[in-house]
Order: C-alpha cells, then structure tokens, then sequence
C-alpha cells in the first residue's frame, strides 16, 4: 500500500516561491486580481510562510512552504457533509470538485488554513486559457480546492508504469513544486516504503511536523536546524552570537 | 350549529370576543407589510445576485471563511427557542400566566426558524445543490456524510421545523374555528383558509380531549427537540478543531443563549404588540413582570457560561487560543466584547432586577440590548476564532459587505413580514386558552367562596 | 434625473430576470477549427519541447510541456549543467508573458500624435501589415542613411546573436554603435572584472565547490544573474558544511539565507571587502601573485575591521567573526555586485569584492570565479563593428539631437531609465521611433511603429555573451533550444525584422543575409572551437546541442582571465553618500532592489507574479516600501498604510511616487527599499498603471567611472498619504508580526538536533553598538 507523503527541507528553502508559481501553473489555480488579493481570497494552493524575529540588525527569517499535509487523520474530512473531500487509499486527501456544496465547513476545520474556495467564477481571458491544464479541471465558483499532491501526476506516472509493465519506482512522481524547486528542498515519494527517499529523509533528526500534537498525522515532513554531517569542510565556524557577546 | 358551538363558553358575556377583532387587516400594519414586503423582495434580489456572480459579493474570504450569514443563522435560530420552548415548558409546568404569550412566542419559533433556516442555503457556494445533504434516493448509491454536523444541522432543523409548526397550528384549531364560523362572507379567501386549517372543529367533547391530549404530547416532545437543535447548532463549532470553538461548554452555552435571545425578541414582540394592537388588557404587567423574572434568570446564567468559558480559556492559556482570547478581551474585537457584556449583562440586568425596569417600558428596553448584545455574541464566537489561525502567516479581518448587510436587513425584513401577515390573519393571542384561564379562575374563585361559606358558616 | 416607479420594476425585473435566466441563455455556438494538416501528434498528447528559458540572462534548461500546438507548463531540464531542473518563478510566468490577453500581436502604426499626456495606450495605434510597416521603417532608415547614417540608432536588451546581428546592420548602414540596455549593475560588474580580471565580461561563480561565500550586494538568490543556478549550488555548498556570510543594506531572500547577514550601510561593501582583504594579507593568507596583482589595483594599505565596522554601521564582532570564518575556509568565494554596484562607489566597491578572489587564489579554480565569455557573437556576426554602447549613450545622444530614426527591440529603456535621463521627452523629439516588442511597453507607447515581437517560447534561443558556467564540468555552457510554439498572430523576432530591414535597403556595404536565427547561430559557433571542432560541424552540434537543451564547451578549466590586461589602480572605496551631517533632514535613503515579483520590470504583465506576495514584503498587485518600525512610527505610518516618497534636496516639482508601506522588522533605520520593475504606463491590464517606477525618482546621480546611475545614493522625504487610493493587498499577517510560533517554529528554538543551532546562528550583537543608517531622523 502506498502513503504518498513528502519531505521539505527549510534549510533549503530559500523563500524563492518558484513552486508556489508552478503549482498554479500546473493546476490552473486563478488569480483573483487586487481587489480580492486584499481581502484575503488569493488561491494558492501553496504559500511560504515567513517565520521573522528580532528587528534589525538582528533578524532572523525562515521560510517554511505550506501545503495541504495531507493528514493522516484529517480533520478537514468528517465535517464536509456530502463526502467531497475524502481520504483514497493512497493517503491522499481528495476533493471532488463536482460534489462540493460550498460550505467551508472543511476550510474552518484546517489547523493549516490551506483550502481555498472560489469566491467567484475563475476567469482566464484569451488566450490565458490556452495555458490551462487539460488533466486538471478548472473549478468552478462556489466550490473549494487546494493541493493534490499533483494527483494527476501520479495518474500519469502510474499509466506509464502499466504501459511499461512495471511496478512504479521511487522518484516516478514528482509535483510541480518539487520538480520547480531551485534548491531541490522538497522530496516526494512514498513514505510507506522504508527504502524510499522521502522515508530516508523523514528519518532524520532535524524532522519535524506542523502542528504535530493536534494528531493529525501529517504526511508532509519538514526538516530543518542542523546538519546532517558530522564533519564540515571547514571546521567548526566560532557561534556568532557567543562571539558578540 | 351556532357560532358558540365553537367556543368553549356560552357567549352571553365575552370579554375575549374583541380579541378576535384583533386578526384583520389595519392600515399600519398593512404598511408594515409593504414596507418589510420590499425588504423581502431586497433579500431575494440580492441573493440572486449572489448566487449569479458567486460568495465574492460578500465581505468572506480567508482565513474568515464564515461571516455574518452563519452569524444570522445561529442568531435565528436562537431566536425561534423564544416560543416554543419556553411556551412549552411554561404549559408543561402549568404556568397560569404564559396564556396570553403563548401565540405571540410560537409564531416567533416558526418565522424565526423560517429566516434562520435560509441562511444556510444563502450561505453555501452552490446552494441549488442544497438537496445532496438531503439522503435522497439515487442509482448511484450516493448519501449525504452523517458525520458531519451540518448533515445534523438540516435534520434538526427540519424535525425542528415541523414540529414548531404543528405546535403552532394546533392549539390555534379553536381559534380557527371561531373564526370560520364568524366569518361573514363564506366565500371569501380567508373563511377557506379557516375551514382549511380548522380541520372541522366542532368543539365536541372528543375533539377537546384529542387536542389538549395532542397539544400535551407535542408540548413534552418539542422540549427535547428545540435543546438538540441549539446543541447541534453549536456542534458546528464545537465538533471542530478550532480554536476558541472546540468547548464543551457549547452546547448548553448555546441553549441558554438561544432562550436568553429568544426571551428577548418575545419581550420586544409583547410590547409592540400590547401597544399596536391595544391589549393592555391581556398582556398585562403581570405577564411582563413573570417573563421579565424568567429573563432575569438568563441573564445571570448565561453571564456566568460566558465567564466560566473565558476564563477556562484564559487560564488553560494554551497558544492558539490564547491568541483568540487575546483578540477578543483586548485586540480586534475588544471594543465588540465588552459592548456584548454591557448589552447582555449590565443593562438587562439593571433594568430586570427591579420591579420598575420589568414593566413593558423598561423590558422592552433591556429586550433591545440582548438581542444586540446576543448578536453580537454569534458574531465574537464566529469570526475571531476564525481570524486567528493557528499558523503565524495568516490573519484575518472581516468586515460584511453591502450584500450581507442587505440580506440581513432583508431577513430582519422577512421576519417582521410573516409576523404582520399572521397577525393581520390570525389571532395573536389564544383566544380559548386565555378565556380557559379566566374560567379556571372563575370557577377557582368560586370554589374558594364556597370553601370559605362552608368554613365560615354562610357569611358571603 | 428622475426615477419612475417604472423604471424600478424595470430594474429589480432585469437584475431578478439576469439572476434566474443567466442559466438558461443558449449561447454562442462555438466552431471548433480543425487543423487542415495532420500533425505526428496525437490531438490532447503532451509533448514536451527542450528550450532554454529566455526571461533572464541566466538562460536556465528548460522543458515547455505543449498540447495541440498550446504550452502548458514549464519544467526545469534536469539534464541542464547549470540549472539541473529548477525553474524560477519569472521563468514559470513566461507562459502568462506568452498569453497576454494585451499581447501585440500584429504591427501598430500611430494614429494620434506623440505628446506628453497625449492619448496612449491601445488607443493610439491602428493595426497595420508587415509590408505596410517594413516600407515606412525601411523608407526613413533609407533616407537617414542617405542623408547621416550617424542619424540612426538602435537600443536592444539582447547581448547574444540577435544583438550581433542589429550591430551588422548598424555596420553596414553607416551607423553608430549599437546601444546595449543591460542590467546597469552588470555593466558596472564587467567594468570592475575589465580591470580586476582583464575581462570584461560579468565573472561567474562555482559557489557549490565553495567552502565559504562571501557576498557583497549581490543578491544571487532573489534575481541578480543565475538565481537558479546560484540556488542550487548554495545550497549543495551548505549541506555540506559550508558557509554564508552575506554583506547587503537590505535582508533579500540572499541575506535571508546567509549564516551571518552583515547589514551594511548602503554603498559600504567595498570597504568591508577592502577590510576583510586586510586580514588575509596580514593573515599571510594570498599567495604571492595574487597579492602583487591586488596591491596593483589597491595600492592603499587597507583599512582595519574597526574602521570597516565603523563605515559599514555593523558590529564589530560580526566582522570579526566573519574574518575568523574566512581564515579558517579553504577555498572561500566572494560574490560582489547588485546593491554594491550602484552608488557612487560602485565601481571600486565590486572590484574590492572582486579582487578578494584574486587574494583566495581561487581565480579560475574550482570552488572559485570564472571569467570566461560564451561565443563571441559580434566579432563572429559583425567583424569590424564597434563595442556595444551603455544606454547613457543614447541619452547622450539624444541629448545632442543626433537621432532621426531610433529602433528599439527586446528593450524598454523608457521604463528602466532614471526619469533625471528624461529619455522619454527626448525620445519624442526623435522623428521615427520603432519599437519592436511584446507587450505595450513604456517605449512602445512613445513608437510611431509598434511592431510585434516573439517571446523567447517562439523563438530558436541560445545564450548571450554571458554563458552560464557549470559547476562541474568547467566550461562554459550555451543554452540553446527551438522554439517551443508557433508565433502568436504576427509575431516575428526582432533579429528577423533587422534582417528584413537589411534586405529592404539598397546596396549595403556588407550583406546582412543569413537565412534566419539559426543560421546566424551556425555561422557563429562554427568559429568558436571551444563548442565545434570545425565549422563543418557546427549544424549538427546545434541540432544535436537544440535537442538536449545545451552545449557544454570542451574546455578543460574555466578561464583565469587575463592578467595581462586591466590592472589600473581603483580609487580607495570609501563608503561615499552618505555625509549624513549634509543630507537634508528627516530624508531616508532609498534603496531600490529587483524582486522575484516583477524582476526588471517585465514580470509585471503576469497574474501569477502580480498575485504572488512577495516572501519578505507580501504585497500584491502593487509595489512597495519597506520601512523600520522606527521610521514608520516618526511618520506615523503601518504596514497597509500608502506613502508619498518626494525626492529629497531638489526642487518643489521634484518627483513624488505613491506606494503602499510595509513595516519590516529587518528594515535598517534611515532607509526605505522598495522594488524596481513596477509602475508601467500600459504593458497590457495585468500591469497598468500598478505600483511606482522608482526609477522615478532617480535624477542624476552617476556610478563613478562608469555610466551607469548611482539608484542607491537617492534620497527622499517619506509622509502618509492621508487618503490612499485603494487598499493595499498584503498577504496574511504581513512581516514581524508572529505573536505565536507553533513548536519548532522559532529560528532561537533549538528542535531536534544538538547541532541545529550552527546553520541558522543567532545574530546578536551587543545593543547599541549597531546605529542606524544616516540617524537623520
Ligand atoms: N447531446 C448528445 N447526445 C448524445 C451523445 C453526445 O455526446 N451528446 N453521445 C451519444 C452516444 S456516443 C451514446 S453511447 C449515447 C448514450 O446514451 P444513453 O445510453 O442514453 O446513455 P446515458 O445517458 O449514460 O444513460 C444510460 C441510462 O442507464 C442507466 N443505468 C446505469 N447503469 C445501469 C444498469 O446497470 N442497468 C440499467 N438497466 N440501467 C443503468 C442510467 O441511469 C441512465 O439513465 O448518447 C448519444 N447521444
Ligand atoms: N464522463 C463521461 N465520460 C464518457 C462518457 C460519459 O457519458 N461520461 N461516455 C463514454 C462514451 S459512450 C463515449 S462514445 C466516449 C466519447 O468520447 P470521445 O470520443 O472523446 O467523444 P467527443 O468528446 O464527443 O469527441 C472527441 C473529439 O473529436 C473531435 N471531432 C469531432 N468531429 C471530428 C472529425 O470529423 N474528425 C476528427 N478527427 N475529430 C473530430 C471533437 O472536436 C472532439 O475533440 O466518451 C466516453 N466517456
Ligand atoms: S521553490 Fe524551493 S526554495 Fe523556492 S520557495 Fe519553494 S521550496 Fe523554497
Ligand atoms: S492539511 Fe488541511 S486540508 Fe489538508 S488534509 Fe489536513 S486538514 Fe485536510
Ligand atoms: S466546502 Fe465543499 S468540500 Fe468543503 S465541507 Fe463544504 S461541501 Fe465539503
Ligand atoms: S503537490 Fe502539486 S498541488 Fe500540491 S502544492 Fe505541490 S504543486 Fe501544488
Ligand atoms: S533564472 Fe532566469 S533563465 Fe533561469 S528560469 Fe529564472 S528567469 Fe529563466
């Protein structure tokens, strides 16, 4: 059985919104435009979120990418009264677009705040639309979405296996924003497989998950604080901070 | 038969018959009909134009993805526990004074579920589609999630809905009844509808004890129904993971918030009525002075829900709610909070302690605050858990558009409407049962005379 | 006007009639166009072409997924040296560049004339054919050259084939040197390289080999060069072990992701550069010939790290802390340019940055910087024609009156000029102005011809003058590919207008015919041997080079440069601008930066960038600026709030732009940033008329010894505009404010490992003994 899951390193991580550019191109996310920007109705299915402390000239920033977790346990699922985002069996947390009743029920109920709800009828004047996805379908308003994990990728990936009378191999399937990402920060894979990337990098000692103690069980990984060598190529670097002091 | 064959007593003297009087047409009222009548058709052109151009018209987004028509809805909801759960349990416990209120309050439940029940479909991105939460039958085996509240929510309100509704319509049989029977022009509409609703009532001896054994049932059973609705209601916040909203303390925060409010529009229908309509000789400062107590008794209950939840809240004092608490005690919503706690605490409380403050005047006065106050009160439970998200990049603000505002005032609009319509048609107040209570009087008093001849030896 | 009754039933009857009806309107039949050729490709089947993305200079490998003939996504090429599969957020929007609903799609002849405030936009121009334009714009260079061919001039952004083949046209015409409208900090970057390599090309980095990088301005994650590129191998270099120190005034995505972030005044990293210099010579640390060459070009004894510290306004134990750092790496790099470049002492302060290198000995190295140029398209396409000129020649030129006929293509100097050049009032006194371009941009509005221009998706692509080095193989690297779609409508590319111009003119002294692009390519790589045996080969290792993307060049070690040249002693950097003791009160200094948003300012006709909030400032659709906690709180401004920027110490018609203000915690006090590449006049309906050109506000203030403008030694008034034009769109809870982090969140938080605090360190530094820029206010 496959769990499929993903790993992102926020050391990596450079806040450079590549992916977020890429998931929308790849699964005809629309932009609202100013007016709705403003009040908090952009879509992106993915955002980078800036962790900033202390002021200058002391300030730290980390970007931290937020997606759909994919909750093992999600809690986006139970509230949603007609079954329109559900859980398959690969551990993907799926909408169906065309059941969605709009009631925000499951948006509330994402400790994440990742779904998005079309608020109005998306629009991509011609010839935008010639740009648009044909293996995704465009939403229509009223109805909510967020990331899938690029399902339609791993439709692909999957056929191409069949085709080729294989089973599907690790690295098969890559989303858009991880096969975007300039510094290769995100991992995608099946984490039930313990020989997996993705299961190598989770093991880590700098994993952690969001918001780990609402037991949502998150199949997004994160990464982060350290490194995973002992030796550097350069020895130790004096701690600023106790260098100041 | 008679006319009086319909009625309970014989006619020679009836103080009660002007009451009938009450339920025709009037110049103000019929322009109170058309004014709200125009605020109806405000509320469906707008929502119209909702449905045509998306939820975008409206001031939601995220992460503020409830706004005011959930607020709307659980505030009329609310509203509609005014009549049938406190008539009911008022008739469960034989209260002699809840006669002439008891119309005036089930006639508040049905319209108000009618108005809060809209604004779920108003709220929902594709409303035509409301029916997928109905367990329909279909091919394709496909049925509503009965794990979600909101699939509880239309069972609730639908059980909540018709229930109400009988339980307005069958204590007003003999009323009907009275009035088919004097009804001059037999072919006119409204003598049809009064035969038609009168399901031929003839008073007989049978019929009486079917209805007052019916209306007894449906009083004990509506009880439970009107405190699961409110409950579940409140489910829709507190089954979630967000928050400020998950607390067991909803539930029943959440009844007594709705009896509280319900209480209050009731009040405020009580005076304008006993004004409009004259019936200072039936709603009387007595009727005002026991529901004010009852009013009292809220206030001071849900002041103390309100304080145990914010202050579990605060001392728990874990990070996200915090951060919500900390909106609504000192941030954003500060200013909202303690309006609230004015409204619904200090001005009730020093208008209804008092004997002076619980006359119409001083009632009617306190009734505005708390339905303020408990407006106020769905808006501070929907929108600032829903502001504060638990991860630190996003926030919140929310402020209703021009489309929600004029589809609540559309709705108020609605409300008032059936309410002028049904007062102009029906008798707002129960003819036969007030009547009965004067005659249980009567014949009490009586019988208190003849106690007192026999024990004092024929000195009367 | 008075309202019936009528007319209200009329109304709530339509607007009720719209509602329910909407639904039910039969609409337009829609006539599906079959295609009268049968492709090879299946109709819906995905085909993937590998190009080069042309969005920046970088030219990263790209794949552009198409479907019946229409792109669909771009992917990175994973096979590509440098870029190995990534793809940036501009590169992504190229598609949205491509399907601009505004998109010129067919030549535009002016109908109204050109005047300031005169109409513009769409509106006036007339669609007219190719012939039509070619005979108007071929008649007036015929009569220019006839009468001064000095008279003629030509702007382009592209360094590569199709500037070499506007500079033969130029040649054979008559005419001046073709002007070159290039990043201006590059043109700085190759000034300094010019005399700190002997080079004049923009020097490359092999950051991944590194053990410790050292940047000064150059901002190589957000846009400065090869994001992409430079990303990657970042972060390659960290993971194992290597270090970051990055000297920039403003906390970019750059600073953001350096181990220690120097936050020095602007136009100060050449002192720190000159500084750290100091301790490598003291340290014995340079090998002898390095040492000789830098004494060469900074004879002056260097400056201590108090001095430095002082100049720069950053703590003194941050540098040291950094000078122990760089004691200890083996084979440091130091990255010099962007914000360096421009202030008046940009020159001296990139080559300071540069000239470390020389000290590192890792010149030429592995781990170290390469000055190596790609194909030198001019000597092989336009021998004998003249070097390209900086823009700051056109304007000279300009100036003087001395064109008649300017053509401008893949360029729009008119935005990203400093509005002191007034190019745009000089450009209306020129009698033919042709612009050949994609988009309505601030030249084509001023253009008698508009004529429509491929975007690189179109076009057969190949790198400029600036070829990507890889990292690992050690030549440079051509991109190259095929166009990924057909032309939009009429779309021609420009380099194909020069040469139909060429065939329309009689009897030009050297012929200017080749077939199109790609034989021009031909031609030209044939002469390079790094890239081709032989020029016989050169055909097929173009086809072959088209279809993995790229072209690796067989030499064995990136270029040294050549010590032989350059040499000429910099003036001492010293910090200059800011004598804050004769800067006029209350004003802050600005410090423009490129964002991953608009990048020079042709990202901003993309939903996607314009929607995309921008990971340190998250605005939207609008450009911005970014103000200290302190200075918002003296100008009594918040995040949301708009702000009027005036020039500072000039005139009372000095120049004002309006922008929305972000409160940033990593703001340094006395300064005001804000992005370039925002404030188009038109440029389709994504951009107009959408945040400020800050190049507004940018007079005449001069990079010295070079021609480019000074942008970061402008100063202004900033106030609160009492009634913003429309609310700001920020994403989310704007910058600095987490009032909660959830576990694990918090950058002093320690998580899991016992090493973690070592990568991000926390920069803390004793208070007080950091000031504030300028503390003018
Ligand atoms: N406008 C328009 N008309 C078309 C076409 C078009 O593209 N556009 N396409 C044409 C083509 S190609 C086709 S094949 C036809 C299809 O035309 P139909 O054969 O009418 O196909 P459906 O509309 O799918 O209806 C099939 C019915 O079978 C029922 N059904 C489903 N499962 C079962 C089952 O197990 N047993 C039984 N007894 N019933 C079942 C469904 O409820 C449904 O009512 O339409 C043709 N007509
Ligand atoms: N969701 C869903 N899926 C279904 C069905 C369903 O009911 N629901 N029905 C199934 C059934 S029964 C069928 S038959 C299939 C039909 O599936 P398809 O065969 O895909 O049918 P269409 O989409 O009608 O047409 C295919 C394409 O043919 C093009 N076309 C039209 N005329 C010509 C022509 O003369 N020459 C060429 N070369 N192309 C032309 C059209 O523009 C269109 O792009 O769908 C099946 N799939
Ligand atoms: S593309 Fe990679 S580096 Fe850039 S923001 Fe996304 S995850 Fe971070
Ligand atoms: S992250 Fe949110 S939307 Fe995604 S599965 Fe979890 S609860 Fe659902
Ligand atoms: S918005 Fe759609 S997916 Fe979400 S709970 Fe409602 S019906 Fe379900
Ligand atoms: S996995 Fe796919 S859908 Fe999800 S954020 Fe990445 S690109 Fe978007
Ligand atoms: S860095 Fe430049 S060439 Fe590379 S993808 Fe981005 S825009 Fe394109």
């Amino acid at each position: 059985m496959t769990r499929w899951g993903m790993v992102i390193d926020t050391d990596r991580c450079t806040g450079c919104e590549a992916c977020v550019v890429a998931c929308s191109a790849e699964n005809n996310v629309p932009t609202v435009g100013e007016d709705d920007a403003a009040m908090g109705r952009a879509m992106h299915w993915l955002r980078i979120e800036r962790v900033v402390e202390g002021e200058f000239p002391d300030t730290r920033v980390r970007f931290v990418p937020v997606l759909c977790q994919h909750c093992g346990a999600a809690p986006c699922e139970p509230v949603c009264p007609v079954y329109a985002t559900y859980h398959n069996d690969e551990g993907l947390n799926a909408m169906v677009y065309s059941r969605c009743v709009g009631t925000r029920f499951c948006a509330n109920n994402c400790p994440y705040t990742v779904r998005t709800f079309n608020w109005r009828k998306p629009a991509w004047p011609e010839p935008l639309d010639r740009q648009l996805n044909p293996d995704v379908s465009v939403r229509p308003a009223g109805v909510m979405e967020k990331c899938t994990f690029c399902v339609q990728r791993i439709h692909d990936a999957r056929h191409e296996a069949d085709a080729d009378e294989r089973e599907l191999r690790d690295g098969d399937v890559s989303p858009a924003c991880a096969q975007s990402c300039p510094t290769q920060a995100i991992a995608f894979g099946d984490l039930a497989d313990p020989e997996s990337r993705v299961s190598r990098l989770a093991r880590s000692r700098r994993a952690f998950q969001l918001l780990d103690d609402l037991g949502t069980a998150p199949g997004v990984v994160y990464r982060r604080g350290g490194l995973d060598l002992e030796e550097t190529v350069m020895g130790e670097l004096p701690l600023p901070g106790a260098a100041d002091d | 038969m008679t006319e009086m064959a319909a009625g309970t007593a014989p006619a020679h003297h009836d103080p009660e018959a002007s009451l009938l009087e009450v339920a025709r047409p009037r110049p103000l009222l019929l322009v109170g009909s058309a004014v709200t009548g125009l605020l109806v058709v405000l509320l469906f052109v707008l929502w119209g134009y909702q449905a045509k151009e998306g939820l975008g018209v409206a001031g939601i987004n995220r992460p503020v993805f409830w706004g005011i028509y959930i607020v709307n809805f659980v505030f009329w909801i609310g509203i509609s526990h005014a009549g049938t759960l406190i008539s009911a349990i008022l008739r469960v416990v034989h209260a002699e004074w809840r006669r002439p209120l008891t119309r005036c309050a089930e006639a508040v439940t049905v319209f108000a579920l009618m108005v809060g029940g809209l604004f779920p479909l108003i709220h929902m991105g594709r409303p035509w589609l409301f029916y997928w939460l109905l367990p329909y039958p279909n091919y394709r085996g496909l049925v509503p999630n009965f794990r979600s509240p909101l699939v509880w929510d239309v069972a609730a309100i639908t059980a909540y809905l018709i229930g109400s509704s009988l339980y307005l319509l069958l204590p007003m049989i003999p009323d009907l009844a009275m009035l088919r029977d004097r009804s001059s022009d037999r072919g006119g509409v409204r003598y049809r509808l009064y035969r038609l609703l009168a399901l031929g009532w003839r008073g007989t001896p049978l019929q009486w004890a079917a209805l007052e054994r019916g209306i007894g049932i449906l009083a004990v059973a509506v009880i439970p129904v009107a405190v699961s609705v409110h409950t579940i209601v409140s489910w829709d916040f507190a089954m979630t993971m967000t928050p400020g909203w998950n607390s067991t303390i909803f539930g029943p925060y959440f009844v007594v918030g709705a009896i509280y409010s319900g209480i209050a529009v009731l009040l405020l229908a009580m005076a304008i009525l006993r004004r409009g309509l004259h019936l200072e000789h039936v709603l009387t400062d007595k009727t005002f002075d026991n529901l004010g107590r009852l009013c009292l008794a809220m206030t001071l209950i849900w002041g103390y829900f309100t304080f145990a939840e914010h202050l579990t809240t605060w001392y728990a004092g874990d990070a996200a709610s915090d951060s919500v608490h900390h909106a609504l005690m000192s941030g954003r919503f500060g200013n909202l909070f303690w309006l609230m706690i004015f409204l619904n605490v200090i001005v009730p409380f020093a208008l209804l302690v008092t004997r002076r403050g619980r006359r119409p005047l001083g009632a009617a006065i306190a009734a505005i605050g708390i339905v303020i106050g408990m407006w106020l009160e769905r808006l501070l439970i929907v929108v600032p858990s829903l502001s504060k998200p638990r991860l630190p990049g996003l926030d919140g603000s929310y402020w209703p558009s021009p489309v929600e505002l004029g589809i609540m005032l559309g709705s108020a609009g609605l409300f008032v409407f059936l309410y002028f319509v049904f007062v102009q048609v029906f008798p707002i107040v129960s003819i036969w049962e007030v009547r009965e209570g004067r005659e249980h009087k009567a014949v009490a008093a009586g019988q208190r005379a003849t106690e007192l001849a026999r024990a004092g030896g024929g000195t009367v | 006007m008075p309202l019936h009754r009528r007319d209200l039933f009329k109304a709530s009857g339509a607007a009720l009639g719209v509602a329910l009806l909407e639904g039910c309107a039969r609409p337009e039949p829609v006539y599906i166009e079959q295609p009268l050729e049968r492709s090879t490709v299946p109709p819906g089947a995905s085909l993937w072409r590998t190009t080069m993305c042309g969005q920046c200079e970088a030219g990263c490998g790209i794949k552009v997924r198409t479907v019946d003939g229409n792109a669909k996504k771009i992917e990175g090429n994973r096979e590509h040296p440098t870029s190995r599969g990534g793809v940036c957020a501009l590169g992504h929007s190229a598609l949205q560049g491509l399907y601009d609903p505004d998109r010129v799609t067919m030549p535009l002849r002016r109908t109204s004339p050109r005047a300031a405030g005169a109409a513009s936009g769409a509106g006036a121009f007339a669609p007219a054919s190719w012939e039509e334009a070619l005979r108007a714009v071929g008649g007036a260079i015929a009569a220019a050259r006839d009468a001064s061919p000095a008279r003629i001039a030509a702007v382009t952004g592209d360094d590569g084939v199709a500037g070499a083949i506007w500079s033969r046209l130029l040649l054979a015409l008559g005419a001046p040197a073709l002007v070159l409208d290039e990043p201006f900090d590059r043109l700085v970057e190759r000034s300094a390289a010019h005399r700190v390599f002997g080079v004049a090309v923009a020097p490359s980095y092999d950051l991944e080999r590194a053990d410790m990088v050292l940047g000064f301005g150059a901002a190589f994650l957000d846009r400065w060069r090869s994001p992409v590129a430079y990303a990657r191998a970042l972060a390659e270099m960290r993971a194992r072990g290597g270090r970051f120190v990055h000297a920039e005034p403003r906390l970019s995505l750059t600073a953001a992701a350096a181990d220690l972030w120097l936050p020095v005044r602007s136009g100060t990293e050449g002192v720190l550069a000159r500084a750290l210099a100091g301790v490598v010579l003291a340290a014995g640390r340079a090998s002898e010939e390095g040492a000789a060459r830098y004494q060469q070009l900074f004879p002056v004894t260097p400056p201590d790290l108090e001095t430095a510290a002082r100049t720069c306004d950053v703590a003194l134990a941050r540098l040291e802390t950094t000078a122990r750092a760089l004691l200890a790496a083996e084979r440091p790099v130091a990255v010099a340019g962007g914000a360096a470049a421009l202030s008046r002492d940009g020159l001296a302060s990139v080559a300071a940055g540069q000239a470390l290198n020389l000290l590192f000995g890792v010149v030429g190295r592995p781990g170290g910087v390469t000055v190596e140029g790609g194909v030198d398209w001019l000597a092989a396409l336009a021998p004998g024609a003249a070097e390209p000129e900086p823009l700051a020649a056109l304007r000279r030129r300009l100036e003087a009156r001395e064109v008649d006929v300017l053509l401008v293509a893949d360029a729009d100097p008119l935005h990203r000029a400093p509005a002191g050049w007034r190019l745009d009032e000089l450009v209306r006194g020129v009698p033919l102005v042709v612009a050949i371009t994609s988009a309505l941009d601030d030249t084509a509005l001023e253009a008698d011809w508009v004529l429509p221009a491929q975007v690189d998706l179109e076009r057969f692509v190949v790198t400029g003058a600036h070829p990507a080095v890889a990292t690992a193989g050690g030549g440079p690297v051509l991109s190259v590919g095929r166009a990924a779609v057909d032309p939009l409508g009429e779309a021609r590319h420009p380099a194909e207008v020069a040469l139909a111009l060429a065939a329309g003119q009689e009897q030009l002294s050297t012929p200017v015919s080749w077939q199109g692009i790609q034989e021009a390519v031909v031609e030209a790589l044939g002469g390079d041997t790094r890239f081709v045996a032989s020029p016989r080969e050169s055909r097929r290792a173009i086809d072959g080079g088209a279809r993995a993307g790229f072209l690796v060049a067989a030499a064995p070690a990136p270029s040294a440069g050549d010590s032989s040249m350059g040499g000429e002693a910099f003036r001492e950097p010293g910090g200059t601008g800011d004598d804050d003791a004769s800067q006029p009160a209350a004003s802050l200094r600005l410090v423009p930066f490129e964002s991953i948003k608009a990048g020079d300012g042709r990202g901003a006709n993309r939903p996607w960038l314009q929607e995309l909030p921008d990971p340190l400032a998250p605005v939207m659709w609008a450009s911005w600026v970014e103000l200290s906690p302190r200075d918002a709180a003296t100008i009594g401004v918040q995040t949301g709030d708009w702000v009027r920027l005036r020039v500072a110490g000039s005139s009372a018609d000095a120049a004002t732009l309006e922008m929305g203000c972000i409160v940033s915690l990593s703001a340094r006090p006395g300064t005001v940033a804000a992005p370039l590449g925002h404030g188009h006049h038109d440029y389709g309906r994504y951009a107009r008329g959408r945040g400020a050109n800050l190049m507004g506000l940018v007079h005449d203030e001069q990079v010295e010894g070079c021609d480019a403008p000074a942008l970061l030694d402008v100063r202004v008034f900033v106030e609160r505009l009492a009634r913003p034009p429309r609310k700001l769109a920020v994403y989310g809870r704007g910058l600095g404010d987490s009032e909660h982090l959830p576990r694990g969140w918090g950058a002093h938080e320690s998580a899991p490992p016992a090493r973690s605090a070592d990568t991000r360190p926390a920069a803390a530094a004793p208070a007080g003994t950091e000031g504030t820029e300028g503390g003018s206010r």
